[in-house]
């Protein structure tokens, strides 16, 4: 922005004493003026010691002349820009023909789609269908399982198949061929990717078809359902499903917290021991899933945060797992998980980044080191900067709608990790993003990692636990400043082989960091009368139903 | 035939969706702290546009802020508008208005937006509304380019480019010129009766010969083909002038020749007589406008108050839009972003979408308020104050009921507004009406000014406020209130915003400067909070409520040195929670835990520190009825709420209880403290340093029928009797036990006799217990009082009293209805008496200041006959 054009000038104002003389004043000014201009006003009242019977009218001119001489400013302005305006119309019209049309755009085509199917759903979802809906769901994901269950064995087949090919040959009289070796095994593993590309297809093909047939069955009953179509609630047949017997010891603990000095917000936060991917895989009849169904396209959403590696593919780390979970259940309502990793993958390549304006009054925190997407030469892969978060939604995860992926290297998090550590501003990043997209139950390792390694020891869990606290509790008040009152879970993940003794030291730690409200007791002398409903009908009390 | 209540409830709200645009993830501003949010600077700024007020604009109602930096702006709402005027099918029974009244109509809402610096860039066809009733022409929509920072804060372009004048579109640069050339626009499209065209019809085509320099009027309008009527030559070439500075002001507009014939919109400004200045003042000739008298049911009801009843009602602007489909991400999921770049890029799979760029104007109908409020008595809406100031039938079971009910019953917020508009417009000679009232609830519309009211504000304060030289520098101070004004009160989105800032900053350095025997100290800012946020659109009468109320309720605890004054305040805070609850008080005090330790901030910000808001709200609407001791009845029965928890608690427990405000119910705590005031001996409150009134300032307050002490305040003779005399502070922190004043004591026992001949019974016993010795007693004492020697035992070893009197004393124990007042012959014997009651758990003791002595001059003792 051009540094704005001042002007300095005198503003004269005269008024009359008695016998008859005129008393001038003249004010040198300097526009536009910085602060009120009725502060101002007062200001040279009383440095031009004015008189107070001509205070009054000192003050309406004063501010008339002020208003008049600054807009006068921009007009000088506006007639500067337009010397031109002759010479360059014809050129000048185009542009604002372009700016005209694209400043009258018509709303995303896919989106629209999108949101209307995820309305239908909703409304079947939360209708008697729910039960016809889900014996869908669940016919689709036998088959699905039936497939992944049949590669799984081809594949175990092979495998078994090539060590014995492998063994038979080394153990053959001693002798080895170290070249006839390595061609066996290149052969062996092009014969295991060629089965594994093969299945791959297959079983994306599957699913694809069972989304489309999932589309218009639900297409169908919705009209159908329109037309008057009654759907009995029969409560399906007791289901085969038994809750998965958990193989460490059960630690969870819950609290209640409250965030700010005068408006008081809540959230809860719970900390607990479990395997993160309990929370996503699990039986397909698992009760939980039918919660995630009915809230998936509501305004309550929950959010995972997963640290997956800072390349952008399938095949690492905690994004390959998760991969492999997202097979359990066949996906209906989005695309694909590598669907979306590439969609991802596209995005960052060619960046049409939302443009945002900036108020003058800011900085970028400049702390943050300069961070670009690189790609990888030899694989092809990107390289994400540590703290950058990306976003998978699901449908088919067992207590999970969006997942946030959060970049890093595995030397990061095993590292120390400071309050300015890039791998945090990402979690705020991580934070904020789920707060703003509606997620209000939301997964956090605790730990940032979902084993623990040698090296972690109860001192290090400690000093990790504090400084993700913090950060959260930051977090918090931060959101809660900007008046946002929607109080939020926080649900705090411990790996599964955390100790006892840990565990009840963190639990012991987070009152210490976060404020846990009083226990209010009321007395038994509080003589506060209710009124019964029937008493406010007959008052014709109850709040209105508008 | 009488008018029936659905004649009197007219008009219509629309809301305007306005997504603006959001700053990158990781910004911080300059002070450290996170960014304002561009939808909260937009709320600040919001509040100078709710005071604008003129016949030819449409009136601003609300700003409501959404998920996802929506911003629902409300406003008053008509459904034609000059667009519709011009298609070729117009409404029908609409008054016949001529294309100059038109004009008119629109330049006056222009010269009125100018005065007061605003420009409006939105000058269209669709923003022009026309009142189906009057055929007045009004501005809507007036404020997006003021509101948007000058259309800093949103991604588009705000106005319409085709009516947008050639510096507008070359460079930006919008002055109040730029209106003028857009009115010029507009009444080219009147007179063609539809949107300008020429042979291509483009939006080229028609700018090309609109910014034609060298084409004068006609040749444009026969280029565009408008037929020009002669009457509007004068006006176009004046205002259709490519140089912004040549083209003609609004004010030079409206005096040409052809409006001599107009006539300016007649309109009743919303206003209170708190600013009492010469511009203020009207002239008889003002009041009986016969204008005004030809319809004054069109004004039963404003639509501000049809407004605040629709949202009391439940009304949702929100889910109002959502109605609409004009909500962004109405279901999150399918709008969620991909990546967050470490930088705060953040990448979506789509552009936004536009949704809300229209800057269109949707109406919301209130007609099932409407509707509801049909069969309401007229005479509901023009109440009755001096003669018949009773709640109608009905309502009176309705105001025992708690708050959060009433404010959802809308016909008798309807009911409370009307009665309260028509006494603050007697303000000052109704104010004790309005106390009276106030005493039930205050209407929440109406809260600022009724809060005003009972401050008794007067005077020309906008004037008062102007002359305090804001802008000199305080040092040390600035630098404070610099400190403590980004953590005022953040939740709230007006006192975050930077106008809020700005407003609250120069209210903090007015008062400071115009108190130059007092100093700033952190927690004037929370104090200051409410009013600000009640009176956005007035600082003046914002700063001048926090003058009489710091005056009122916190007099000198601003001095630079407050020891003093804060000292006796907390003492006879203690003495009063002894006197309430002398189990809890000697738990407190032999614990150690006194109030220095907790309740400091409590009267410091009179709560505003340790509340939000909204309780504040409503612990105020009762604090204002009160003397200037009443926040320490308040204090007592947040005490007492939370007795349970106190004394079960050790000292380290109570601190971590009270470091952090417990939950308490607000109702209970208002209520309780009201309880305690009425019981209370007004002189038992008595401060040294608290507030008194001059005498000459205020009419002497009449008790209030019915009402207790509520406007009670200490005489000046009394003043002068006692102040003298009233122990020092070090004095006092000898005594637990409170002292009341002769003159009360001799009140309490004229009323309990008074009550007794009439044949009653008094609410309250009155035991009072002269500990001389039995010869001094009989030879003078007060009538029935209990004669108790200090030198005597009370109870013998086995438990039994030793006296009858004794006997009768212990029997007022417990009472939660009597009150024991101790008379000793000298200080030492009282406070051993005093503090032995206070140790058997005596309710409500209390000592005569002065003891025996004081009886005797006053002549209050006789011999036993």
């Amino acid at each position: 922005m051009s540094p704005q054009k001042t002007k300095s000038l005198e503003f004269e104002f005269s008024y009359d004493v008695p016998k008859g003389k005129t008393v001038n004043v003249a004010i040198p000014l300097l526009l536009p003026l910085s602060g009120l201009p009725t502060d101002h006003a007062e200001v040279h009242i009383r440095e031009s010691r004015i008189p107070c019977f001509a205070e009054d009218t000192f003050r309406e001119c004063f501010l008339r002349f002020i208003a008049e001489e600054e807009d006068k400013l921009r007009q000088e302005e506006g007639d500067v820009s337009l010397e031109n305006l002759e010479l360059e119309l014809s050129d000048l019209v185009e542009v604002w023909e372009n700016e005209n049309r694209v400043a009258t755009p018509v709303p995303t085509h896919s989106i629209k789609q999108e949101e209307e199917f995820g309305q239908i759903c909703h409304k079947l979802y939360h209708s008697p269908v729910l039960h016809a809906m889900r014996a869908e769901e669940n016919r689709a994901a036998h088959e699905l399982r039936g497939l992944v269950k049949k590669r799984n064995e081809e594949i175990k087949k092979i495998q078994d198949h090539h060590i014995m090919a492998m063994e038979g040959y080394v153990n053959n009289g001693g002798h080895v061929d170290t070249t006839a070796v390595n061609d066996l095994a290149a052969s062996q593993i092009e014969q295991r990717q060629d089965c594994e590309v093969k299945w791959a297809s297959e079983i994306s093909h599957l699913m694809e078809e069972q989304r489309k047939g999932f589309y218009s069955w639900v297409l169908q009953t919705y009209e159908e359902s329109l037309g008057g179509k009654e759907y009995t609630s029969t409560i399906p047949t007791t289901d085969s499903y038994s809750p998965e017997p958990q193989s460490y010891p059960k630690m969870e603990e819950s609290f209640s917290i409250c965030i700010g000095s005068q408006l008081k917000i809540t959230h809860s936060l719970r900390l607990f021991v479990d395997n993160v991917w309990n929370l996503c895989a699990g039986h397909p009849r698992a009760p939980e899933r039918l919660q995630t169904a009915l809230s998936l396209y509501t305004n309550s959403l929950s959010g995972l945060i997963l640290l997956v590696d800072n390349r952008l593919n399938l095949y690492s780390g905690n994004t390959h797992k998760l991969s492999k979970v997202c097979e359990v259940f066949p996906e209906f309502h989005f695309n694909p998980f590598d669907q979306q990793l590439n969609t991802i993958r596209q995005k960052l390549l060619n960046p049409d980044v939302v443009k945002r304006r900036t108020p003058t009054n800011y900085l970028i925190d400049d702390t943050i080191p300069d961070s670009v997407v690189k790609e990888d030469d030899s694989s092809g892969d990107l390289i994400l900067p540590t703290g950058t978060c990306y976003l998978t939604r699901h449908s088919n995860l067992k207590q999970v709608h969006c997942v946030i992926h959060l970049a890093s290297t595995v030397h990061e998090v095993q590292g120390e990790v400071s309050s300015r550590d890039p791998l945090l501003v990402g979690l705020k990043s991580a934070l904020k993003l789920a707060s703003e997209n509606n997620m209000d139950n939301l997964i956090i390792p605790l730990f940032l990692t979902s084993n623990l390694e040698p090296n972690m020891d109860h001192a290090w869990c400690m000093k990790r636990s504090e400084v993700i606290f913090k950060c959260v509790k930051g977090f918090m008040i931060e959101v809660g400043s900007t008046g946002v009152t929607t109080s939020k879970t926080f649900h705090f993940i411990l790996p599964k082989n955390t100790t006892q003794k840990t565990f009840q030291a963190i639990s012991s730690m987070l009152p210490t960091i976060f404020r846990v409200p009083c226990p209010m007791v009321l007395d038994q002398g509080s003589r506060k009368k209710t009124l019964t409903v029937q008493e406010l009908t007959k008052l014709n009390l109850l709040p209105n139903s508008i | 035939m009488a008018p029936h209540g659905h004649d009197l409830v007219t008009g219509c709200f629309g809301v305007v969706p306005l997504h603006v645009a959001q700053h990158p993830h990781n910004c911080i501003s300059n002070n450290g702290l996170p960014i304002t949010h561009n939808s909260v600077r937009l709320i600040g700024r919001y509040a100078d546009l709710s005071a604008l007020s003129h016949p030819n604009i449409c009136k601003y109602l609300d700003v409501i802020r959404g998920k996802g930096e929506l911003v629902a702006v409300v406003q008053e709402y008509h459904d034609i508008s000059l667009q519709q005027l011009i298609s070729k099918r117009p409404p029908s029974n609409l008054p016949a208005t001529s294309t100059k009244q038109i004009v008119f109509d629109i330049t006056s809402g222009l010269h009125y937006l100018h005065s007061r610096g605003i420009v409006n860039r939105s000058v269209t066809l669709q923003n022009v509304l026309i009142e189906r009733n009057t055929g007045t022409a009004k501005l809507s929509n007036f404020g997006f380019f003021y509101l948007t920072m000058g259309g800093k804060a949103v991604d588009f372009f705000v106005g319409d480019m085709a009516l947008s004048a050639p510096e507008v579109l070359v460079s930006k640069i919008s002055s109040t010129k730029c209106d003028i050339w857009s009115l010029a626009v507009v009444l080219l499209c009147l007179m063609n009766k539809g949107h300008l065209v020429n042979e291509s019809s483009t939006f080229a085509g028609i700018i090309k010969i609109l910014f034609g320099g060298q084409l004068s009027v006609r040749e444009k309008c026969s280029q565009l083909s408008v037929q020009l009527q002669d009457q509007f030559v004068e006006f176009l070439e004046k205002s259709l002038v490519i140089k912004p500075s040549k083209r003609a002001t609004a004010e030079q507009l409206l005096k040409l020749d052809i409006f001599s014939e107009c006539k300016p919109g007649n309109h009743q400004d919303e206003l209170y007589p708190f600013a009492l200045s010469k511009a203020h003042l009207v002239t008889a000739n003002d009041i009986l406008d016969e204008s005004e008298l030809e319809e004054p049911l069109s004004r039963a009801c404003t639509l501000v108050e049809l407004y605040e009843l629709w949202r009391m009602a439940g009304g949702d602007v929100l889910a109002e839009l959502e109605k609409f489909g004009l909500v962004r991400g109405s279901i999150p999921i399918c709008d969620l972003p991909l990546v967050v770049l470490p930088s705060g890029e953040i990448y979506k799979e789509h552009r936004d979408n536009i949704l809300g760029q229209s800057q269109t104007l949707y109406p919301i109908s209130p007609s099932l308020i409407v509707k509801r409020l049909a069969h309401v008595e007229p005479e509901v809406y023009f109440p009755l104050t001096l003669t018949k100031c009773k709640l109608a039938e009905g309502m009176q079971d309705m105001a025992q009921l708690p708050t959060v009910i009433k404010e959802r019953n809308i016909e008798y917020q309807l009911h409370r507004i009307k009665l309260f508009t028509a006494l603050l417009h007697g303000y000052p000679a109704s104010i004790d009406l309005i106390r009276n009232e106030a005493m039930l609830d205050v209407p929440p519309l109406l809260r600022r000014y009724v809060w005003s009211a009972l401050l008794e504000v007067k005077g020309d304060i906008d004037d008062y406020y102007n002359k305090i030289d804001k802008t000199q520098s305080l040092g040390a101070i600035d630098r404070q209130i610099d400190v403590d004004i980004p953590r005022c009160h953040q939740y709230n989105h007006f006192l975050s915003s930077p106008t809020g800032h700005e407003k609250l900053r120069r209210i903090l350095k007015a008062w400071v400067i115009d108190h130059p025997d007092l100093t700033y100290w952190q927690g004037l800012d929370s104090l200051a909070a409410p009013f600000l946020v009640l009176h956005s659109g007035n600082e003046a009468l914002a700063y001048a409520s926090l003058k009489t109320f710091v005056r009122k309720y916190v007099n000198n605890f601003f001095l630079n040195d407050n020891s003093h004054v804060m000292t006796e305040y907390l003492w006879v805070f203690c003495q009063l929670v002894m006197f309430h609850d002398p189990e809890l008080a000697l738990h407190l005090q032999d614990m150690g835990f006194i109030p220095e330790l907790y309740a400091i901030p409590w009267f410091l910000t009179m709560f505003t520190h340790v509340f939000p808001l909204q309780k504040i709200f409503y612990l105020w609407d009762t604090m204002l009825l009160g003397n200037s001791s009443f926040p320490m009845f308040l204090g007592a029965a947040v005490l007492i709420q939370v007795r349970e928890t106190l004394l079960s608690y050790e000292f380290n427990e109570c601190i971590l209880l009270f470091s952090d405000m417990p939950d308490v119910d607000i109702d209970r705590v208002i209520k309780d403290a009201m309880r305690m005031y009425q019981i209370t001996p007004m002189t038992l409150t008595y401060r040294k340093h608290s507030y008194h009134q001059q005498e000459n300032e205020l009419l002497p307050p009449k008790p209030p029928e019915g009402g207790a002490k509520y406007s009670y305040t200490f005489s000046k003779t009394f003043l002068s009797e006692h102040v003298a005399s009233f122990p020092d502070t070090a004095e006092l922190k000898e005594d637990s036990c409170g002292r009341i004043f002769i003159q009360d004591l001799a009140k309490l026992l004229r009323y309990q006799e008074s009550v007794e001949k009439r044949g009653g019974t008094a609410s309250s016993t009155i035991v009072v217990v002269d500990i001389r010795s039995q010869d001094v007693f009989d030879v003078g004492h007060l009538p029935d009082s209990l004669n108790v020697p200090i030198s005597q035992d009370l109870v013998t070893p086995d438990g039994q009293p030793t006296s009858p009197q004794v006997h009768t004393l212990l029997r007022h124990r417990r009472k939660r209805d009597s009150l024991t007042v101790v008379v000793g012959p000298n200080e030492g014997a009282t406070r051993k008496f005093c503090k032995m009651l206070m140790g058997l758990h005596f309710l409500h003791v209390a000592r005569v200041h002065g003891g025996t002595s004081a009886l005797s001059q006053a002549g209050m003792l006789c011999a036993t006959s």
